[in-house]
């Protein structure tokens, strides 16, 4: 079943660590794969148990996620060593023995983000599926998840990349400019030690050399980002917290022109007003004081979190979708496929 | 003089409470008399209103605590600063292009300064903070570990000279468990528990040690209510299925120390803190 590229759709699943990311982005893949789409989902370090669900060596029992899941697990080593391919051997070495770039890559900030663009962009070219998923890399505000592209960009800027390596005599101006660069760096060698300079130093140069494919992955990046092909789902728990936090940088995506088309409320817990008040009453009549002290706690959580659910709906041009919270643990393909069945009920 | 003192990071999966842990426990060390400082690390400062706006100089909250929000790139600066004895100098440092496309970029000098400034006052280095206790509100999971392990990565790195020298120290105190503390916390949820023992084992091959906290727990007193009928109201049913799960996950700390507090009112929890805050100062 294939499509032609425009009509791949490209899924984004944005939220704070910890709301079930992975977890709902991993159910929506699967029905979206029982329901005969070509789907692949990309996503970042999930938990184990997620990780052994998705991943398995010998295929799916079920014929259709046999057929139709792919799963991607994403490492921004991987993919700079992938774009190293790109560069002349030497270069290539060069970065590879680098013990900075061995060591510590995935914490130059932006590598994460920019990993699951290029997967994406590549995975578009590939023209075999129907419906990409992002899930996108822990972070503490989604938003960073688009700005941090930008700050990677910043470092490839080829004007900052030649500061250091510059030689600037030409005029007064560039020599005032090596005279400041100089005294820097002597400063930060003695901080740091040479070795450490040394290595660091050595990392900028040689990754100067990615510069070209690096912008070229995020112009192309931009136009996806922009596509109407393209959707945002933000995923929240059910507590107050999370709910406020979640609002806001809704907010602020907005203000950036990202519009989050779905909220998920993850965790849901649906209890009767009624019903806990009858739970009260029942503690009370069996004088169990600490059990009635709790429910009564409960009742305000709840009905604090229903009315800003309420106002959410009320308020905000985006579909809701409630995710009950599930005590039974998703533990075998068929819990997944079930519970992702209960999720589009 | 080497100051005594200690640090205490909570941490654990996103969601699990830290914040909300780390503040009270915070606030329990100052009222207890010791000059405590609580911060945040690589947080958006203004999503966090309850301690009011947070900046990286350590501001008065209360008595005994002061609070701060910090990153890296404000850690590294306070050491060039104090390091680079003459302003022009320091001046010129920050003023170049390249140095601040540098730190941007370089991996590692941003965490690295982070721990440095933090542990500088258990390993008599300068600058150096001024402060018993130091709570840190830490990032999740996998940013912890990877922050944690930035000095290990580094020694690999420069074994030798002044970086040589800093990472051997952090290392030193934050592998010493008189001196740091690391509060791995969790719910009776499988996915949180799975991460929670995920770090801990991963902390331990790298050489820290944890303490298992176990939040939003349902106590004893309410376990023992709930355990006195059976009901057809779905909100005990659920309650004791919250239960069933909490005895489930229960059973794999069997015979393990386990710091403890429970779902319910803001009152009780920080009854509760009160009482772990004083064993563990």
């Amino acid at each position: 079943m294939k499509s032609s590229e425009n009509l791949i759709k490209v899924e984004f699943y944005l939220g704070s660590g910890g709301v079930g990311k992975s977890t709902i982005s991993a159910l929506n893949a699967v029905n979206s794969a029982i329901n005969g789409k070509q789907v692949l989902i990309a996503t970042f370090d999930p938990s184990l148990r997620l990780k052994d669900l998705l991943v398995k060596e010998n295929g799916y029992a079920n014929p259709l996620l046999k057929q139709n899941l792919h799963v991607h697990i994403l490492d921004p080593k991987g993919v700079f060593e992938e774009l190293l391919g790109q560069v002349d051997a030497d270069t290539a070495k060069n970065v590879k023995s680098n013990k900075l770039f061995a060591h510590l890559i995935e914490r130059i900030q932006g590598v994460q983000e920019f990993s699951s663009l290029y997967f994406l962009n590549t995975k578009l070219k590939s023209q075999k599926f129907d419906l990409i998923i992002i899930d996108t890399p822990p972070l503490q505000n989604s938003l960073d998840f688009f700005s941090s592209p930008e700050k990677l960009q910043d470092l490839f800027e080829s004007t900052i990349v030649k500061l250091f390596i510059g030689d600037f005599n030409k005029n007064w101006l560039e020599k005032i400019f090596k005279k400041t660069r100089d005294i820097a760096f002597s400063t930060l060698k003695k901080l740091t030690g040479l070795e450490f300079f040394e290595q660091l130093i050595s990392l900028m140069k040689a990754l100067e050399t990615l510069q070209p494919v690096i912008l070229e992955t995020l112009k192309q990046s931009q136009q996806i980002l922009d596509s109407e092909n393209t959707t945002y789902k933000f995923i929240t728990s059910y507590d107050t917290a999370r709910l406020d936090q979640s609002l806001m940088q809704i907010e602020q995506m907005k203000v950036k022109n990202i519009k989050i088309s779905t909220l998920i409320i993850n965790k849901f817990e649906n209890l009767e007003e009624r019903d806990i008040e009858n739970s009260i009453e029942l503690a009370k009549s069996k004088k169990l004081d600490v059990l009635g002290k709790y429910l009564v706690y409960l009742k305000e959580a709840y009905s604090e979190r229903k009315s800003k659910i309420q106002n959410i709906k009320e308020n905000k041009k985006m579909s809701t979708v409630v995710v009950p919270n599930f005590l039974s643990q998703i533990s075998t393909e068929e819990d997944l496929i079930n519970q992702s069945k209960v999720m589009h009920e | 003089m080497l100051k005594k003192g200690k640090i205490h990071f909570f941490t654990g999966k996103g969601g699990v409470g830290k914040t909300l842990l780390s503040m009270n426990f915070a606030q329990e060390l100052a009222s207890s008399g010791h000059k405590t400082l609580w911060l945040e690390f690589n947080q958006n400062p203004s999503e966090n209103k309850i301690f009011g706006d947070l900046s990286f100089n350590p501001k008065l909250h209360s008595e005994g605590l002061s609070v701060a929000s910090w990153n890296g790139e404000d850690c590294l600066q306070e050491f060039v600063k104090y390091s680079v004895k003459l302003r022009l100098i320091f001046e010129t440092f920050y003023r170049s292009k390249a140095i601040n496309a540098l730190i941007k970029a370089a991996p590692a000098l941003r965490e690295i300064a982070f721990l440095g400034y933090l542990t500088s006052h258990l390993r008599d280095v300068k600058p150096a903070l001024d402060f018993d206790q130091i709570v840190v509100d830490a990032p999740s999971t996998g940013h912890f570990l990877s922050c944690l392990r930035v000095p290990i990565a580094l020694l690999d790195v420069s074994d030798f000279g002044p970086m040589g020298f800093h990472c051997r120290g952090i290392l030193r105190v934050l592998r010493d468990s008189n001196l740091t503390k690391i509060y791995n916390i969790f719910l009776a949820e499988p996915l949180v528990v799975s991460e929670h023992e995920f770090l801990k084992s991963e902390l331990n091959n790298s050489g820290f040690e944890s303490k298992p906290w176990f939040n939003k727990a349902l106590s004893g007193n309410l376990i023992s209510d709930l355990s006195q009928f059976e009901s057809n109201l779905k909100t005990i049913q659920q309650l004791q299925a919250v239960r069933r799960q909490q005895d489930q996950v229960l059973k794999g700390f069997y015979n393990q120390e386990l710091i403890m507090t429970s779902d319910g009112s803001y009152e009780d929890l920080k009854l509760e803190i009160h009482q772990i805050a004083k064993s563990l100062a």
